[in-house]
């Protein structure tokens, strides 16, 4: 049953440009990624990855928080507007119907981070740094742009639920994403407070911008664990209540 | 025609909560500028300019453009569901006041939101800051300037969100354009660029003016822009079938 | 004969009101049952909670011999074809994309598709999206849906909407083969009784969330009779023949016009042959059906009274 719901989600999927829309969100963090530090000097150059693993994080809460909404919202929308509930409530659980939602929204969560990462690694490589990727840290940085995305997009996919215009869905990521760029200019703990903005504080890398030399340094630290812990949680909750809101839906 | 236009554009947004986007961004903004400006007093010298551009940089650069798109998406979004196409269509006015009539809505409260920007901005500076003296005059321009540079962005909106009937995607192409404005801006191709005029108007990110000496070239445009858009959308309206 | 639905004291309560008050339905295998109520009557709330789609407040629903759980339910759907309200579809789609989405999700092979777009006459319009359909082609398409996988039991909400009068008589003569072309069970509903006199078998009346009737077309035509038109060349001797029969006959707006009250059939025939034979010149007999509106006063009142009365 499971896989006939993800094939159904597949074939609405068709012509909807989903997977545009996706990869055009990776690519407008990557390209202004590309252009947010200067990355000439051989000193700039010695540091690059270090400097893409600060801005990546930064553009993703700019950019997530709707890219998230905008693709939760045209997976539900295709449904509001066809009025198909009722027929597919008849033909499916609502459970699969759930699930089938939720894959294929983790599918293209899972293809937004793949392209993302893949570019800050060529964007290295055609910039010519001297600073070899790490694995660890790209790995990292995939981890929790996906599990942030996927909190983000449940949490988008239960306003799509319960709202039918789109807009709110839509203008609660907008200013999510406003709050959460401000939380990283903000002491560490606010940002904690601060659910979709939550890609600054597990970034792990730290900037000092000295005023005299006008010369950026970055630094890496530890990676905050707990605070991962933290957004699977919330994922999860958003998840269920998703899960219940499908289940109770009246049509 | 066009005045019955606008009211019906009244009429449709009566009872809609979208206005609270409008009031709640710049707020928000308005509270982490002030925050940041008396937390780096050390950098920022404590003057009316350098609150400004606290206040509006991150509004004009990345959250102005997507909030119109908003508010465009939500305006056809109206018209794209049920059969309200053949209902606007049929309707005995010319298809361009439509659009004309969408675009002054959106400008009207455009215009509210600027005025609002300044509200706070003035209440956070004396009440919050304790700035000595008032704002100088300039920045009232400014936010003229800032509205006139946003009539492109926001005719832009509403040509993408009266094309594309999905609501998020409007919305995704004022975020990308408000970066690509300020990317062009930076590269000197902001008159260019629909996106970086209003950015550019609003002078958030130098305490000197970016427009001195070149007002003129912004002036033309805007207009040229806003009028070139326009044209778009009358003949869009004039020669796409009508679809329900 | 097995009943294929059944409902036992079947309540959908929203806030205060009674959307369907206890209702119980029986519908008998094998027939086409006309379910009709004006709109607003409870027939789309009851024929969702025969799917399942909403909850009963209270009361049961017995589909194909089996109650209805939410356990059993999709197992019970997948014997089952609907169309409810206005049909469902993805705009973005073409029409063929569509079919394959619900026969896949039913597990019906998709080659069944062909058949049912060629039932439905969407042959042609297969390739073309859903949303540049006109509305009598999505509810085609609806009935496309239902009819994938030859279901036992078919539940059509209002099928005929918007469709033209050339598909309304196709539609009808679809729906009236069904029992023997596929052996299904049809369960339509209709705000119009005379829509679907031509091809139910059994009707349930219902309205205000009540069932008023329930039974074979034939017992309710005999509630449905309306007034007889009568008209004559000679009114003087017909006004005798009619006082004499003590008849309650009603002048009519012209000389040599009456109506007369509902009367059986053999009552009629005998009238009418007395003024004949008394050379009253009969030249127009008309009976007049009743609206729905009018059936329900019959139904809710004493029944037959006016025929009673005239004996």
């Amino acid at each position: 049953m499971m896989t006939r719901s993800f094939r159904a989600e597949l074939q609405k999927s068709r012509r909807r440009h989903d997977w545009l829309v996706a990869a055009g969100i990776a690519l407008v963090v990557v390209l202004w990624a590309s252009v947010t530090y200067d990355l000439d000097t051989p000193e700039e150059l010695a540091s690059c990855y270090s400097a893409l693993y600060f801005a990546v994080p930064l553009m993703n809460a700019i950019v997530m928080p709707v890219g998230m909404a905008a693709l939760a919202s045209r997976i539900w929308d295709s449904e509001t507007k066809g009025e198909t509930c009722k027929l597919l409530f008849t033909l499916q659980s609502r459970e699969s119907l759930f699930c089938g939602k939720a894959a294929l929204g983790m599918l293209e969560n899972l293809l937004v981070c793949l392209i993302e990462v893949a570019g800050v690694w060529a964007l290295g490589l055609w910039k010519g740094s001297t600073q070899a990727p790490d694995p660890v840290r790209f790995g990292w940085l995939f981890l929790c742009a996906f599990l942030v995305n996927a909190m983000l997009y449940f949490f988008s996919f239960y306003l799509s639920l319960r709202f039918r215009n789109q807009v709110t869905a839509l203008a609660v990521g907008f200013c999510g994403a406003l709050i959460g760029l401000f939380a990283a200019y903000m002491p560490t703990w606010f940002g904690y407070f601060v659910p979709f903005g939550y890609y600054v504080p597990l970034n792990g890398v730290l900037m000092n911008w000295d005023r005299d030399t006008r010369i950026t340094t970055f630094y890496l630290t530890d990676f905050r664990w707990w605070l991962l812990g933290v957004t699977v949680l919330l994922g999860l909750l958003c998840a269920a209540a998703c899960r219940r809101s499908i289940q109770t839906k009246e049509v | 025609m066009l005045l019955r236009c606008i009211r019906a554009e009244n009429q449709k947004l009566h009872g809609a909560p979208i206005w609270l986007v409008f009031l709640v961004v710049p707020l928000i903004s308005c509270l982490y500028g002030s925050y940041n400006f008396l937390q780096n007093l050390g950098l920022l010298s404590f003057t009316w300019y350098n609150l400004w551009t606290q206040h509006t940089l991150f509004y004009t650069l990345f959250f102005f453009a997507p909030m119109v798109g908003v508010y465009a998406a939500y305006l056809w979004r109206l018209e794209h569901l049920g059969h309200n196409w053949n209902l606007i269509m049929a309707a005995p006015v010319p298809p361009v006041d439509l659009f004309i009539a969408k675009f002054l809505a959106v400008a009207k409260v455009t215009l509210f939101t600027q005025g609002w920007v300044f509200v706070l901005y003035v209440v956070c500076g004396k009440l919050w800051a304790g700035l000595p003296g008032w704002p100088p005059l300039q920045v009232a321009v400014w936010l003229v300037r800032g509205v006139v540079g946003s009539f492109a962005i926001i005719a832009l909106e509403l040509l993408i969100a009266m094309l594309i009937r999905s609501f998020a995607v409007p919305v995704l192409f004022g975020l990308a354009g408000g970066v690509s404005g300020m990317l062009m801006a930076s590269k000197g191709f902001g008159m260019v660029w629909p996106f970086a005029l209003m950015q550019m108007g609003m002078n958030s990110n130098k305490s000197e003016d970016v427009l001195a000496g070149s007002g003129g070239v912004f002036w033309a445009a805007c207009l040229i822009w806003t009028g070139l858009l326009f044209a778009a959308a009358a003949a869009l309206l004039r020669a796409r079938d009508v679809r329900a | 004969m097995q009943t294929v639905i059944e409902t036992k004291g079947l309540c959908k309560v929203y806030g205060r009101q009674f959307a369907v008050d206890h209702l119980d339905l029986t519908v008998p295998e094998g027939c086409v049952y006309g379910f009709i109520g004006p709109n607003g009557a409870g027939k789309s709330t009851t024929m969702k909670m025969l799917l399942g789609l909403i909850h009963p407040s209270a009361g049961q629903v017995t589909l194909l011999g089996r109650t209805l759980t939410p356990r059993n339910r999709l197992a019970l759907l997948r014997q089952t074809g609907s169309l409810i309200e206005s049909p469902a579809g993805y705009g973005h789609l073409t029409g063929q994309e569509n079919l394959e989405i619900v026969a896949d999700l039913k597990g019906v092979p998709r080659k069944d598709i062909d058949r049912v777009l060629e039932i439905v006459h969407l042959t042609g319009d297969r390739k073309r999206k859903v949303g540049q359909y006109s509305l009598g082609m999505r509810q085609r398409l609806g009935i496309a849906q239902a009819l994938l996988g030859s279901p036992k039991l078919l539940i059509l909400d209002e099928p005929t909407n918007g469709l033209d009068p050339a598909g309304i008589q196709e539609m009808r003569a679809l729906i009236a083969q069904m029992p023997k072309s596929c052996g299904a069970t049809v369960l339509i509903s209709s705000h119009l009784l005379s829509e679907l006199e031509q091809i139910v078998e059994q009707v349930g009346i219902v309205n205000r969330g009540r069932l008023l009737f329930q039974g074979p077309l034939t017992e309710l035509q005999r509630h449905s009779r309306g007034d007889v038109c009568l008209r004559v060349l000679r009114p003087r001797a017909a006004a005798e023949v009619l006082r004499e029969s003590g008849v309650r006959a009603a002048e009519g707006a012209r000389p040599g016009e009456w109506t007369l009250p509902p009367l059986r059939e053999e009552l009629l025939a005998e009238l009418v042959r007395t003024l004949a034979a008394r050379g009253a010149g009969v030249v127009g007999l008309t009976r007049r059906t009743k609206t729905l509106e009018e059936i329900f006063l019959s139904l809710t009142g004493e029944p037959d009274s006016g025929e009673e009365a005239a004996v």
